[in-house]
C-alpha cells in the first residue's frame, strides 16, 4: 500500500480548521445534553406527575431512533416549525439563512440529553440515603442537600460514564456532516476529492479525532484520581 | 422544676398496613437524658426520626423548645426550623463522604445558620478537642475508622448548639472495642447537661446515663422510669422478658 505521506501531512492544517467546528458542536451539544438529563433526571427522581410520564416517553423515542434520523428531522422540521411560528407570531424569519450548526445541536443535545438522563438518575441512586437524611437532619433544605452533598458525590461517579459520553459525542459529531454542518469529517472528505487521495485524507481525520479522545480521557481519569486521593473512596474507573 | 423541651402528643405512625407506632405522648425536660429500650421492630427508632420528620408521622404534635409543629398540617420552613433545633447522631454515622470532618462540622454552621467561617471553624476545633480528634480535622470519613467516624457525627450534632440530641444505635455499627470510646464521649456530654434521647442496646450503658428509661413494645410505651428502677426491678413482664433475652447472667440468678 502506497500512503502519500507528502499531502498527509499537508492536509493535517487543512483537516484542523475542522477541529473547531467538531469542538464546539461537540461542546455545546454536551452542556445541552446535561442540562436535559439533570432535568429529566430530577423530574424522574421527584417523580413529578405528568412530566414524568412525558420524560419517560420522550426518552424512549431519543432512544430508539438513529442519531441520524434525529440530524435528518432537525434539519428539515426545524424550519418547517420556524415559519409556522413566524407567521403566527409575526416576527422576521429568513428561510435562506438557516443556522445549521444549531439544528444540530438541537438533535445531539437531544438525544444525548436521554441518555445522559440516566447517567444522572443512576448516579444520584447510588448515593446511600443516609447522606440526604443526615443533611436535613441539619437542618439543610433538599436543595442544600444535594448542592452541598448528594450532588458533588454523584459526579464522581458520574465521571466514567460522562467521558464516555463526551467522547461518544465527539466522534457523532461528524454524523452532522449530512445536515450542512461542515466540520472535520466533511472538510476532510473534500480535501481527498480534490487530490484524489481519500485514504490518507481520512487517516489524518482519524488521528485527530483519536489524539483529542485520548486527551479529554487522561484530563477525567486525573481528575478522578484527584478526587480519590483526597478523599480516600474507592476510585470510579477500573 | 425545668421546662419541657421536647413534647410529643398523639404520635402515629405506619408505614402502609403496619402500624409501627400507636399513640405515643412523651415529655422530655430541659437536661434529660431518656433512653429509648426495646426489641426490634417496637418503633423505637422509628419514633426518634419522628421527632425531626426524618420519618414524618401520620398524625400528632411535635413539641421542642415551645415550637408546636403538627404532623399532617404544617410548612417545610416550619420543619427545618425545627430541626435546626436538634441534633442528630446516626446509626451508620453518615458523615458527608465528600468533606472533611472539620467541614462535617462546619457546613451546617455556615449553610444554615451563616456563620462565618472562622467563627464556625473555631466553634469546631473546640468539639474536635473535647473528642480528642483535633488531628484528624482534615481527614476525610473514609480514612476514620468506625468510632473516629462516630465522635466525628457528634460533633457534628452538636454543632448548631441544639436543644436536644436525637441519637438513633450509635454504637451498634461499631467494632466491639470501639464501642466504650463512643459510649465514653456521649457519658461526657451528657454531663454537660444537655438534654438528649438515646436509642440503644447498651443496656450497662443506659442504667449508667439515663434519667428515665423508656422500654417500648408494638409502639407504644410500655414501661418508663428511673434508669435504675426500670433496668433492675422492671414491672413489666415484657420488659423483664427483653432484659433477660439481653443480659444471660440476668436470668441465671434467677434460674439459680
Amino acid at each position: 500500500m502506497n500512503l502519500n505521506w507528502k499531502f498527509m501531512i499537508s492536509d493535517i492544517p487543512t483537516v484542523l480548521s475542522g477541529l473547531w467546528v467538531t469542538l464546539g458542536l461537540t461542546a455545546v451539544s454536551y452542556l445541552g445534553a446535561i442540562l436535559i438529563g439533570i432535568l429529566f433526571g430530577l423530574i424522574l427522581l421527584k417523580k413529578v406527575p405528568v412530566l414524568y410520564q412525558i420524560v419517560l416517553v420522550v426518552n424512549t423515542v431519543l432512544k430508539g431512533l438513529p442519531l441520524i434520523l434525529q440530524l435528518l428531522f432537525c434539519y428539515y422540521a426545524i424550519p418547517q416549525i420556524c415559519k409556522t411560528l413566524a407567521a403566527t407570531f409575526a416576527f422576521e424569519y429568513d428561510p435562506r439563512n438557516q443556522n445549521y450548526f444549531l439544528f444540530a445541536a438541537i438533535a445531539l443535545s437531544a438525544n444525548f440529553g436521554a441518555y445522559m438522563t440516566d447517567l444522572v438518575v443512576s448516579s444520584y441512586k447510588a448515593i446511600d440515603k443516609g447522606q440526604t437524611e443526615a443533611a436535613l437532619a441539619a437542618g439543610m433544605s433538599k436543595l442544600q442537600g444535594i448542592l452541598y452533598v448528594v450532588g458533588p458525590q454523584a459526579l464522581v461517579i458520574a465521571l466514567p460514564g460522562l467521558s464516555n459520553y463526551f467522547m461518544w459525542l465527539l466522534k457523532a459529531t461528524c454524523l452532522a456532516s449530512v445536515v450542512n454542518v461542515f466540520e472535520m469529517t466533511s472538510i476532510a472528505r473534500a480535501s481527498t476529492a480534490v487530490n484524489y487521495a481519500i485514504l490518507e485524507g481520512y487517516l489524518v481525520a482519524a488521528g485527530v479525532y483519536w489524539i483529542v479522545c485520548v486527551v479529554v480521557e487522561r484530563l477525567l481519569i486525573g481528575t478522578n484520581e484527584l478526587i480519590q486521593n483526597r478523599t480516600g473512596k474507592e476510585k470510579s474507573y477500573a | 422544676m425545668p421546662n419541657n423541651v421536647v413534647s410529643l402528643r398523639g404520635i402515629e405512625k405506619s408505614f402502609g398496613e403496619n402500624s409501627i407506632i400507636n399513640g405515643v405522648d412523651l415529655d422530655v425536660r430541659e437536661g434529660e437524658v431518656v433512653v429509648i429500650l426495646g426489641p426490634s421492630g417496637s418503633g423505637k427508632t422509628t419514633l426518634l426520626r419522628t421527632i425531626n420528620f426524618l420519618d414524618p408521622a401520620d398524625s400528632g404534635d411535635i413539641t421542642i423548645d415551645g415550637q408546636t409543629v403538627n404532623a399532617k398540617k404544617h410548612h417545610h420552613k416550619e420543619v427545618r426550623e425545627l430541626r435546626r433545633k436538634t441534633g442528630m447522631v446516626f446509626q451508620n454515622y453518615n458523615l458527608f463522604q465528600n468533606r472533611t470532618a472539620l467541614e462535617n462540622i462546619t457546613i451546617g454552621l455556615r449553610k444554615v445558620q451563616k456563620v462565618p467561617k472562622t467563627e464556625a471553624e473555631q466553634k469546631a476545633y473546640e468539639l474536635l478537642d473535647y473528642v480528642k480528634m483535633r488531628d484528624k480535622a482534615d481527614s476525610y470519613p473514609a480514612k476514620l475508622s468506625g468510632g473516629q467516624q462516630q465522635r466525628i457525627g457528634i460533633c457534628r450534632a452538636l454543632a448548631g448548639n441544639p436543644k436536644v440530641v436525637l441519637l438513633d444505635e450509635p454504637t451498634s455499627a461499631l467494632d466491639p472495642e470501639l464501642v466504650s470510646d463512643v459510649l465514653d464521649v456521649i457519658k461526657q456530654i451528657a454531663a454537660t447537661g444537655i438534654t438528649m434521647i438515646i436509642v440503644t442496646h447498651e443496656i450497662a450503658f443506659a442504667r449508667e446515663v439515663a434519667d428515665r428509661v423508656i422500654f417500648m413494645k408494638g409502639g407504644v410505651i410500655v414501661e418508663q422510669g428511673p434508669a435504675k428502677e426500670v433496668i433492675d426491678h422492671p414491672q413489666n413482664p415484657e420488659t423483664n422478658k427483653f432484659l433477660n433475652a439481653l443480659i444471660p447472667e440476668r436470668s441465671m440468678e434467677y434460674v439459680i
